[in-house]
């Protein structure tokens, strides 16, 4: 039985305070200090967890964070990793992946199915007959994950931080920490981080026979001081590693990314298990797992105990675990055992040791180990034990060498991967690098450190590195797979040794198609435990070497990061108008403007009849609309001029001072990219808008421009610092007359003119537009003056009932005019002869941005942007995008559609081929349930063609005004 | 009529006085905060009413000149004028002008912030309209950490950076000795995020929101460290 041992030297717990919790609804005490499986394992609690496929009971495994079947879940957190996790006082936990509760898990009924549920059972099984597939997707999603997610459960946020450094140092065991007392001090800003919530790695646990363990990690951390330039994050580890030497480190808070000019990786190695029927019982642990659990929380997991031992760290670990006090009866050595004054040493405490010896299997009693069988040069004998401690290799912690861009060599004499190229600024040391003695890995973390130093054109002396250990630390082959079965090589996964055979049989012969197909690897703990054998299992159906067998490739995150870590606080700037406030108490309903919000229409579900009764307001008397996201550049220099000639297709020259124009810019290929107005302020003055979505482009375009020209003019982005408003309508003087003392007259403010005057107190300027076919005015201001100016216009048009109105009435209105949407109406490929704009192109003017396309272009045009109508029932359910489909194959697209009050049916624009643009011709547009609906190519604009309402209603108006 | 801040919108109106300063209606006094009591802790405040113009042009440099002003010559370089007045260079050929916050004191420069936009001999001047927060306290270097993706230890004390924070392009002039402080001018659309979200943070370490008074009283007068 498993129990608490008397008082450890350098234990992590402290007695002195309990704390209670509960799992799976029995109380159990821990001490402060204590992880969930330790406070368990000290109540003789062994099986923690089910496992993922069969539901087999497990307990604790390596106690490193790597035991994924170990995960339990409260009512607020789930897959709270049992043996790294504190228990929190009052706390119910409960394992995952159970069906009716860890005793008696229903899902453990798989196991009889076994034979049936072969690897990749789900690909050949469950897809016919196809009708039953809805059942069994829903069987199977039952079945497949770990834990629930509670979405009512209070949601945390965490950090996500940003920091620099100029050596990160990977890993604070014995390597770790002599490189960075190497570094301690110079002036240098090194972090070194480790994922246990102490330094000092295996020196805690594995190094307890010798005195002198705690005594380092001590001087290490004294010397790591203020003025050390070391700071130490211990509970964090490093999950993946980007380029830029960029790391995140996880830990208990969140996540910092760091990026740091060097990066030591002193990782470590993970301790493999053997293989072999029954491996997973309760009871059988890797021998490093025992040592954590000895020394850190004073917990013996076993009466007595076994050792299978494949290297000499056995030995070692017997002694040790000897000298904690722990009942080991026997070494089960599968090499010949001859490991001299060890063997003596392990001898002298009357522990047998059987050479030429392997575990062959092991049998439960209770649900935990109850004996292994041997097989060894004269029988298979049974041995009576309730605990089994692995010792029979390692496999090298290199997820994050490997993502930096290292390549590894098997080394056949240590039998481990070992680093053979690293990129520059990268160092490895310690055991990774395939040294083990404690003098060697103090060197080994000298030198890397030393390496750094160079590599920060720093003077350092010359560490030499300590030479590869000669001594093999990994059995080659620690798999005995059985007839029978449940010799697992993945616990994760239950993936078994005859599910890696089935997988090859069936052509997945290579490390990337058998972890595919297998799923080896591929659990939480990411093959930690599973690759190396899964690797050696490879090698020999191939009839190769581990080297050639290869490894699979190493994607962040080595370790599993919560989702919401990853997420970190939500940055997700929407950018608001200087109206919003407005918007937002007239209860409109925003939408979502590439990053602007804007309001769809002022009421809450944007209803159709909300559009059309705004739209009628713009129609017979006015409304006013927040154009804000327009784009806004001033031009300002002796060449404004010359940049607005290159930059657009037109000729400026005859645009006078106080007058605009349309202008529309293109790309080298001719591609229409943007359009807005241009106003002429004075001669070295120009005022410029562009398209929301393309204004920030339009502005950088400009100023690469100037610059590229060599140009005297500043490019001044105004878009955020000025708001705009476009007040439109037949009634739109009136209300402007209210507030202005400027005359609105058609001879004094002509269409196409800007004027520059305040209105109720506010400086602005008046541009006189109409994209939306009416007499309308857009008045650009300051933007901290937007919300009282929205108001101010509101009242000033109270007596016309003037309304605000949305983007979708806004695109009615332009549609019944004919104006197109640079982005919507054209694509990435529209040039302006297909949109119906060559009149605005000057191929005479010597040089502008994408001339030479066009030119070409104007003689190529094989499509054309054209109106249409629908009066059909069957209109109404065309959309933007549907297809234009004639003679059965595709001829076009719809870009524009709705329903038009005015024109009494559905119009729109679509982009079809040149061939039939005819006015009045018939096409067909397939809709979304299949089928066609007869549309007429129509002229545009289909709201006053000859721009009568901005002429006839400004003369009134203003006649009216006065 | 009253321009407005482009933050107002995150100050509660019954804990908080709002009042008309530099002509923009502001968020001025805090009813509830205890931090005029103890002023060690985090504060974020809306000073968006502190005067701003760009300054355009080829001939900015002389214009500025003839004004008592030196134009500073590299990119984000940055004089800091008697009065309390900031001139930064942004880009080519446009000079910011911030005033300083004791706006009732000042000295001729005034007449700049005063002038109304449009030429000015051979230069133009703008309204720069932009939001301008502080931020102070200890937790200042965790809140950058978090927003920012860059290293201001590399940077020069006081300098002004150019730097992304939580997604916004913004403008920040950070103080790192005594007590750590900054400004961040970001443009009015993306204001009240960035304030909402700076705010968040500075509730997590129980900090104070204070209005543009309470700052002048607090921090400038107070002889807390500020930018």
């Amino acid at each position: 039985m498993a129990s608490r041992l008397p008082p450890q030297p350098g234990e992590w717990i402290d007695r002195g305070t309990s704390i209670n919790f509960s799992f799976e609804g029995k109380g159990y005490r821990a001490f402060k200090g204590d992880v969930i499986t330790s406070a368990l394992l000290a109540a003789d609690r062994l099986s923690i967890g089910r496992s993922f496929k069969y539901h087999r009971l497990r307990g604790v495994l390596s106690a490193a964070n790597h035991d994924a079947n170990l995960l339990v879940e409260t009512t607020t957190r789930t897959n709270i990793r049992a043996d790294i996790e504190h228990p929190e006082p009052g706390v119910s936990y409960r394992a995952v992946n159970t069906f009716g509760g860890l005793k008696r898990d229903a899902g453990s009924l798989l196991q009889l199915f076994s034979s049936v549920l072969p690897v990749g059972f789900y690909y050949k099984t469950f897809y016919r007959p196809r009708a039953l597939f809805p059942i069994w997707e829903k069987l199977l999603r039952r079945f497949a994950g770990l834990g629930a997610v509670n979405t009512d459960a209070p949601i945390r946020r965490w950090s996500r931080r940003n920091r620099f450094c100029d050596v990160l140092v990977i890993g604070g065991g014995a390597a770790g920490l002599a490189a960075a007392r190497t570094l301690a001090g110079r002036s240098l800003e090194v972090i070194v981080v480790d994922e246990n919530p102490r330094l000092g790695g295996r020196l805690h646990y594995q190094g307890q026979g010798d005195p002198t363990a705690l005594s380092v990690i001590a001087a290490a951390e004294e010397s790591f001081g203020r003025d050390s330039g070391i700071e130490v994050l211990t509970a964090h580890f490093a999950a993946g590693f980007y380029a830029d030497n960029s790391v995140p480190l996880v830990g208990p808070d969140g996540i910092i990314q760091v990026q740091a000019k060097c990066v030591i990786f002193a990782t470590g190695l993970y301790e493999q298990p053997a293989v072999f029927r029954n491996n997973d019982l309760p009871g059988i642990m890797l021998a490093s797992g025992v040592q954590r659990l000895v020394h850190r929380y004073a917990i013996a997991p076993f009466d007595s105990a076994v050792v299978l031992a494949g290297n000499r760290e056995a030995y070692r670990v017997t002694l040790d675990l000897v000298q904690a006090g722990l009942n080991i009866t026997t070494i089960v050595d599968m090499g010949d055992g001859s490991h001299g004054e060890l063997r003596e040493r392990v001898n002298g405490h009357g522990i047998t040791v059987i050479p030429q010896a392997t575990v062959i299997s092991a049998r439960a009693r209770g649900g935990r180990l109850a004996a292994i069988r041997l097989r060894t040069e004269t029988g298979k004998p049974e041995i009576t034990c309730d605990g089994l401690l692995m010792s029979v290799g390692w496999a090298p912690a290199a997820g994050l060498a490997y993502q930096a861009g290292a390549t590894m060599e098997f080394d056949e004499t240590i039998g481990q991967l070992v680093p053979r190229e690293l990129p520059s600024g990268l160092f490895v040391a310690g055991s990774l690098n395939g040294v083990f003695d404690d003098d060697a890995l103090r060197a080994d973390g000298e030198a890397a450190a030393s390496d750094a130093l160079k590599c920060l054109g720093l003077v350092s002396p010359d560490n030499l590195r300590p030479r590869r250990s000669i001594e093999r630390h990994s059995h080659p082959y620690p798999i005995a797979a059985h007839s029978r079965g449940w010799d697992f090589v993945d616990f994760d996964e239950d993936v078994q040794v005859g599910d890696l055979r089935t997988a090859w049989r069936e052509g997945f012969d290579s490390a990337e198609l058998m972890k595919r197909y297998a799923t080896v690897g591929m659990g939480p703990s990411q093959g930690k435990t599973a690759n190396m054998n899964a690797q050696r299992i490879l090698a020999r159906l191939n009839e190769t070497s581990v080297q050639a067998a290869g490894v699979t490739t190493s994607r962040p995150f080595t370790h599993p990061v919560p989702m919401g870590m990853l997420a970190g606080r939500r940055f997700r700037p929407r950018w608001r108008t200087p109206m919003h406030a407005c918007h937002v108490a007239r209860q409109a309903d925003l939408m979502e403007a590439g990053t602007w919000l804007r309001p769809r229409s002022y009421t809450r579900k944007t209803p159709e009849s909300a559009i059309t009764d705004e739209y009628a307001r713009v129609r017979h008397g006015v409304g006013i609309i927040d154009v804000s996201t327009l784009g806004k550049i001033e031009l300002f220099g002796a060449d404004a001029l010359p940049l607005l000639e290159y930059a657009y297709t037109c000729s400026f020259t005859k645009l006078g001072t106080g007058m605009t124009r349309y202008i529309f810019m293109v790309d080298d290929t001719g591609t229409l990219v943007d359009d807005g107005v241009a106003a002429r302020v004075s001669d070295d003055h120009f005022y410029v808008t562009a398209t929301s979505s393309h204004a920030q482009a339009a502005v950088l375009k400009l100023q690469l421009y100037a610059v590229q020209l060599g140009l005297d003019v500043a490019v001044i982005d105004r878009t955020f610092r000025v708001g705009a408003i476009n007040l439109a309508g037949p009634l739109s003087a009136q209300v402007l007359a209210s507030l202005t003392g400027l005359d609105l007259s058609a001879q004094a403010f002509p269409y196409l003119g800007i004027r520059f005057c305040q209105l109720d107190g506010t400086p602005v300027r008046l541009l006189r537009v109409g994209f939306v076919g009416e007499l309308g005015y857009e008045i650009h201001f300051p933007a901290s003056y937007g919300p009282a100016l929205w108001r101010a216009l509101l009242n000033a048009g109270a007596a016309h009932d003037i309304r605000p109105f949305g983007v979708d009435a806004q695109r009615l209105l332009r549609l019944e005019k004919g104006h197109l949407i640079v982005g919507q109406d054209t694509d990435g490929t529209t040039n302006p002869y297909e949109a119906g704009l060559g009149w605005g192109v000057n191929l005479s003017k010597s040089r502008f941005v994408g001339r030479h396309s066009l030119k070409v272009l104007k003689t190529q045009t094989a499509r054309k942007l054209v109106g249409f109508t629908c009066s059909e029932p069957e209109g109404r359910m065309i959309e933007e995008c549907h297809l234009v489909i004639e003679g059965g194959v595709i001829a076009g697209r719809v870009t524009s559609v709705a329903y038009s009050p005015y024109c009494s049916e559905v119009i729109g624009l679509m982009m079809v081929d040149l061939a039939l643009t005819r006015t009045g011709r018939e096409l067909k547009v397939k809709l979304t349930d299949g089928g066609l609906a007869a549309v007429r190519v129509a002229k545009t604009p289909f709201y006053d063609p000859d721009n009568q309402r901005q002429h006839l209603h400004a003369q009134q108006t203003v006649n009216t005004a006065k | 009529m009253l321009k407005q801040s482009p933050i107002i919108g995150c100050f509660a109106h019954d804990k908080f006085q709002f009042a008309g300063v530099n002509g923009m209606r502001i968020a001025t006094l805090s009813n509830t905060s205890s931090y005029l009591d103890q002023p060690t802790g985090d504060y974020v405040a809306d000073l968006s009413a502190i005067p701003k113009r760009l300054v355009v042009g080829v001939e900015a440099p002389v214009w500025l000149a003839q004004q008592g002003i030196e134009a500073p010559s590299g990119l984000l370089q940055y004089h800091l004028i008697e009065d309390g007045t900031t001139v930064v260079k942004l880009h080519h050929q446009q000079y910011l002008l911030i005033s300083g916050i004791s706006i009732m004191t000042r000295l001729p420069l005034g007449s700049v912030f005063d002038l109304d936009e449009g030429r000015h001999g051979n230069v133009m001047v703008l309204d720069y309209e932009c939001a301008e927060i502080a931020i102070g306290g200890p937790h200042l270097a965790v809140l950058l950490a978090e927003f920012c993706p860059m290293d201001f230890a590399a940077a020069p004390e006081g300098v002004w950076i150019a730097t992304p924070m939580a997604h916004c392009e913004v403008s920040l002039q950070l103080n790192r000795t005594g007590k750590p402080a900054c400004r961040v001018l970001c443009s009015p659309a993306e204001a009240q995020y960035l304030f909402e979200i700076i705010k968040d943070v500075i509730d997590q370490h129980d900090g104070a929101v204070l209005g543009f008074n309470d700052y002048v009283t607090i921090i400038v007068n107070g002889g807390v460290s500020q930018p």
